[in-house]
């Protein structure tokens, strides 16, 4: 029996990880029956009939199926759980399954009985989540959700309430996933992900209900349903290679849906040689969508084909997205580990805008430090004045850094036109020169 | 004293049982010797909990009731197909019906079972050629079906290899994606009901000459953890065997994970190594850190020598040259932690008065030794323990300590204890305390709010600062509520700017 225990444990801890979801659900009975207590070893309840007054009635009821028990009856059953004299691992599991059962007859009850246990573990540990005796009302609420979910919100349960919460969105959003989905907005910040992730971690779906919960969920705006939930919905979904499959596949979704498919398909085809030209085929909002999905999964390695994707984003004006991309750092990658000169000479021909400031440093330092003697010729080719400012600067600041030669520093600041920015370049010089 | 109210409520809205309680707590006073409880003694109650228990018993595990009800079928590849297809059309039905789905799951793992007891190798390539015949669109089935090839679902599979035993049984479990937690588990387990050292070297033989002589199996299945727990169930006799095995391994952390392991047994294993260290006899390479790991383990041997402890908690870093009184005070908290977590429900009992503070005191002093030097220091962690469910009762527990230091252990025990309780019994305990006086103490009594924070915030969401704000005003209202702002800004500026201007609006 050691062996099983130890093996049932490992089945929670694996099933836990994820990989098993569906043998979880299957297996749901017997995953909590692992917590079963052996109540033919309780010695502390067993014991000889004594047929006293006092006890008939009793005795009557305890001769009955639990289903015909009244909640008078698991009441009394409650309260003397407390002088039983258990352990407290079997404590805790005689109240769990009383709950359990309480529940079915008078749910308040049992939720007041139970909050008015101790809400830590009783038995040490650091992780309490919601205490040991709280999620046996999952069931309960999986069953009955709305009912469950009018106490909750009530307030009757005060800053228990919380506790509840969180049990219910995880059974319900499980179970009933089309119910909790349609009452995102009725959630605060603080739940809503909790929600989300119940929702999209349940059990086996038919595929009408996984249409249905996509469809409910890209219709929330990004500030409720985040694009990660929507790509989490669509990933037992077809996987479309062709940019007119993709089309044909996501005319008549909506908008939502048809962009996050599109980053599906940059998440996984960027490496495909005619990844661009498929893109190209795509409508304009599907276009960046996909060329963002490019980006985050786009090897920096490979600059010439890296910043094709970006050029691609350029050319369509995805400011927003190059913000969130993180640029200067994806440009640092590209120049380290890939083409330097190919990326220096990428971003200096950029658009003018002040976000790109920081990329033009990144994307320019690995070339000049390596040429300081070639890229002196390179520098004064740049066409766009700003630019080549701030590339002068950067130069500067690798001979500096870099070589310790302020001679060649001194060449390049003085080749600065722009007499401000000259001024400010200047002052990261007496920064080196203080260091000194 | 919120808590207290709300208990007098239940209490009031439960006289029946409430009287039955009583009658049994007289009965405690009077046989507090006796550990057995009659039903008389608890009453209706008593009788209704023993027929409910009964009753929950007869209904443990679907699949531990089939496996003995469930006749093995002739055909047991057409069983199991016939059973698996009952699943899927429920599965594909939408599988609603939560009990049905047990039912059918249940009657589908024991069929799998049956196979798998006939024949591993035949059950494992039928499950294949169901899973191949499904239609593509039917991913969850397809998952069903992979999770019971694959081994997912341990609990038959270890079923089967306890029946068989690891050896047997390495055929089938080289088909398994991921066969690591049931070899282990299996390992661990016949090495300790049986096997010992011989046997883990028999199956580490076995592993090795399977794979031609490279031990790819077990080096890809046993990590640190695995090996520990495999030495966990090594018999005391076999230490000279595990250090000869180890001193002719090159696998430094194989061999310190198992030294670890063999140490987690028992206070006889972990003395046994201390002095194999204090002899030099651990390769030096990996001795440092068995120390460490032997100077953690000391502090769930009670019953071992004091002074044995003390020097192997010195081995751990930063207490390298901490005195003894800190030594022995932190040894004698992990004791009374570890004391109350095994044995009688005290906390419960406690809370609901039918364990006395004098009868915990007792029983605890009979069962740990705890040397005279130690005795505040095991008060003052008995205190912190049962302060959660009684603040009241459990004061006396301070009663011996110097005032200065009294006052300085209620004041701490505003964060040294009270994580995951009810905030509002917090709040009572709070309300409990002597007016501060120095600056110190000022500053303790509030510091449980900032202490609770985070934790509450992720707990009780909304409810908390809903919570905070029904207080009274004063400066436990304050301390809340500008922990819930700080605690928010940690996870979102905006939220957290919006709840400023909210609380401080006025």
């Amino acid at each position: 029996m050691k062996f099983q225990k130890s093996h049932t444990l490992i089945v929670t801890h694996v099933l836990a990880l994820g990989i098993g979801l569906l043998v979880a659900w299957l297996k749901r009975s017997e995953v909590s029956s692992e917590q079963t207590v052996d109540f033919s070893q309780r010695s502390s309840v067993s014991s000889h009939a004594q047929k006293t007054r006092s006890t008939v009635a009793a005795a009557d009821a305890a001769t009955r199926p639990l289903k015909s028990w009244r909640a008078s009856e698991y009441q009394k059953a409650w309260m003397a759980v407390r002088t039983a004299q258990l352990s407290t691992s079997d404590r805790i599991q005689a109240q769990r399954a009383l709950l359990s059962a309480w529940a079915e007859v008078d749910l308040v009850a049992a939720l007041e009985a139970a909050l008015a246990e101790t809400w830590d573990r009783d038995v040490g540990g650091s992780y309490y989540g919601n205490g040991v005796l709280l999620d046996v009302f999952g069931q309960n609420f999986a069953d009955h959700p709305e009912e469950a979910w009018e106490l909750i919100k009530s307030g009757q349960f005060g800053v228990g309430s919380g506790m509840l919460r969180s049990i219910w969105l995880e059974n319900v959003g499980a179970s009933k996933p089309l119910l909790v989905a349609g009452m995102l907005e009725e959630f605060s910040w603080r739940s809503r992900s909790d929600a989300l992730n119940s929702i999209l971690s349940g059990g086996p779906r038919s595929l009408k209900e996984r249409d249905q919960l996509l469809e409910v969920l890209a219709n929330y705006p990004k500030e409720i349903v985040p694009t990660r939930y929507i790509l989490n919905a669509l990933s037992s979904y077809k996987i479309y290679n062709k940019a007119q499959d993709l089309r044909e596949a996501t005319a008549n979704l909506s908008p939502r849906i048809a962009e996050a498919m599109a980053l599906q398909f940059g998440n996984r085809l960027n490496k495909s040689e005619n990844f661009l030209a498929e893109v190209s085929q795509l409508p304009e909002s599907m276009q960046i969508a996909a060329l963002t999905g490019a980006m985050n999964y786009v090897s920096t390695d490979d600059s010439a084909h890296f910043t094709k994707v970006l050029d691609m984003m350029v050319d369509a004006q995805a400011w927003t997205e190059l913000e969130q991309y993180d640029l200067p750092d994806h440009i640092k990658q590209s120049a380290e580990q890939g083409d330097p000169a190919l990326i220096a000479d990428w971003v200096t021909k950029l658009p003018v805008r002040e976000e790109f400031t920081e990329a033009i440093h990144r994307g320019v330092e690995k070339y000049v430090r390596d040429n300081m003697e070639d890229s002196r010729e390179w520098l004064a080719q740049i066409e766009e004045p700003v630019w080549r400012d701030r590339a002068y600067a950067e130069y500067s600041q690798q001979a500096l850094h870099a070589k310790g030669d302020a001679e060649a520093s001194r060449w390049a600041l003085d080749q600065i036109q722009d007499a401000t920015f000259k001024k400010e370049a200047e002052g990261w010089r007496a920064n080196w020169e203080k260091r000194r | 004293m919120l808590l207290v109210g709300y208990m007098l409520l239940k209490e009031n809205s439960t006289t029946e049982a409430q009287s039955d309680e009583l009658v049994a707590n007289a009965s405690v006073s009077t046989s507090s010797s006796s550990r057995s409880r009659t039903r008389s003694d608890n009453g209706d109650g008593g009788l209704l909990l023993e027929a409910f228990l009964a009753e929950k018993k007869d209904a443990a595990d679907l699949y531990e009731e089939y496996k003995k009800s469930l006749s093995p079928a002739a055909d047991k590849k057409q069983a199991l197909f016939d059973a698996m297809d009952e699943v899927f059309r429920i599965v594909e039905l939408g599988g609603s019906d939560h009990k049905q789905m047990r039912e059918l799951g249940a009657v589908m793992r024991v069929r799998f079972y049956q196979w798998m007891m006939e024949d591993p190798l035949a059950a494992q390539e039928g499950i294949k050629e169901y899973r191949d015949k499904l239609d593509s669109s039917s991913s969850s089935v397809r998952e069903i079906s992979a999770a019971l090839v694959n081994g997912y679902d341990t609990e038959v599979l270890s079923d089967v290899l306890e029946q068989k035993g690891l050896l047997q049984s390495l055929p089938w479990l080289r088909n398994l994606g991921n066969p690591q937690h049931l070899i282990v588990g299996a390992l661990a387990s016949e090495v300790k009901e049986f096997g010992g050292m011989a046997h883990f070297l028999r199956v580490e033989q076995e592993f090795r000459s399977s794979d031609g002589g490279s031990n790819e199996l077990m080096m890809n299945m046993l990590d640190e953890t695995g090996y520990m727990r495999i030495a966990e169930g090594l018999p005391v006799s076999d230490a000279q065997a595990l250090l000869d095995y180890v001193s002719s391994s090159a696998d430094k952390d194989k061999n310190r994970a198992m030294l670890l392991g063999f140490a987690t047994s028992g206070k006889d294993a972990t003395a046994w190594l201390l002095d194999q260290f204090a002899k030099g006899a651990i390769a030096q390479e990996y001795a440092t850190s068995v120390a460490q790991g032997l100077g953690h383990q000391v502090l769930s041997f009670n019953d071992m020598d004091l002074d044995m402890r003390i020097a192997a908690r010195r081995y751990t870093q930063g207490n390298e040259k901490k005195d003894r009184d800190s030594i022995v005070g932190e040894l004698l908290q992990g004791d009374v932690n570890a004391y109350l977590n095994k044995g009688r429900d005290w906390r419960f009992e406690f809370r609901h008065g039918n364990a006395s503070l004098d009868e915990i005191t007792a029983a605890m002093e009979k069962s740990l030794n705890i040397p005279a030097d130690a005795r505040d220091a095991a008060m003052i962690s008995l205190y912190r323990n049962l302060v959660e469910e009684n603040p009241a009762k459990a004061l006396p527990l301070l009663d011996t300590l110097p005032e200065e230091q009294r006052r300085g252990v209620l004041f701490e025990t505003t964060w040294h204890a009270f994580g995951s309780i009810n905030p509002n019994e917090f709040s009572s305990f709070l309300q409990s305390l002597p007016e501060p006086v120095t600056a110190q103490e000022q500053s303790d009594r509030l510091k449980g709010w900032d202490w609770q924070a985070r934790r509450n915030l992720q707990r009780y969401g909304d409810d908390y600062i809903t919570w905070a704000k029904s207080l009274p005003d004063g400066p436990d209202k304050a301390a809340v509520l500008n922990s819930v702002i700080w605690a928010t800004r940690e996870i979102n500026a905006v939220e957290a700017q919006r709840l400023s201007k909210e609380i401080y609006a006025k």
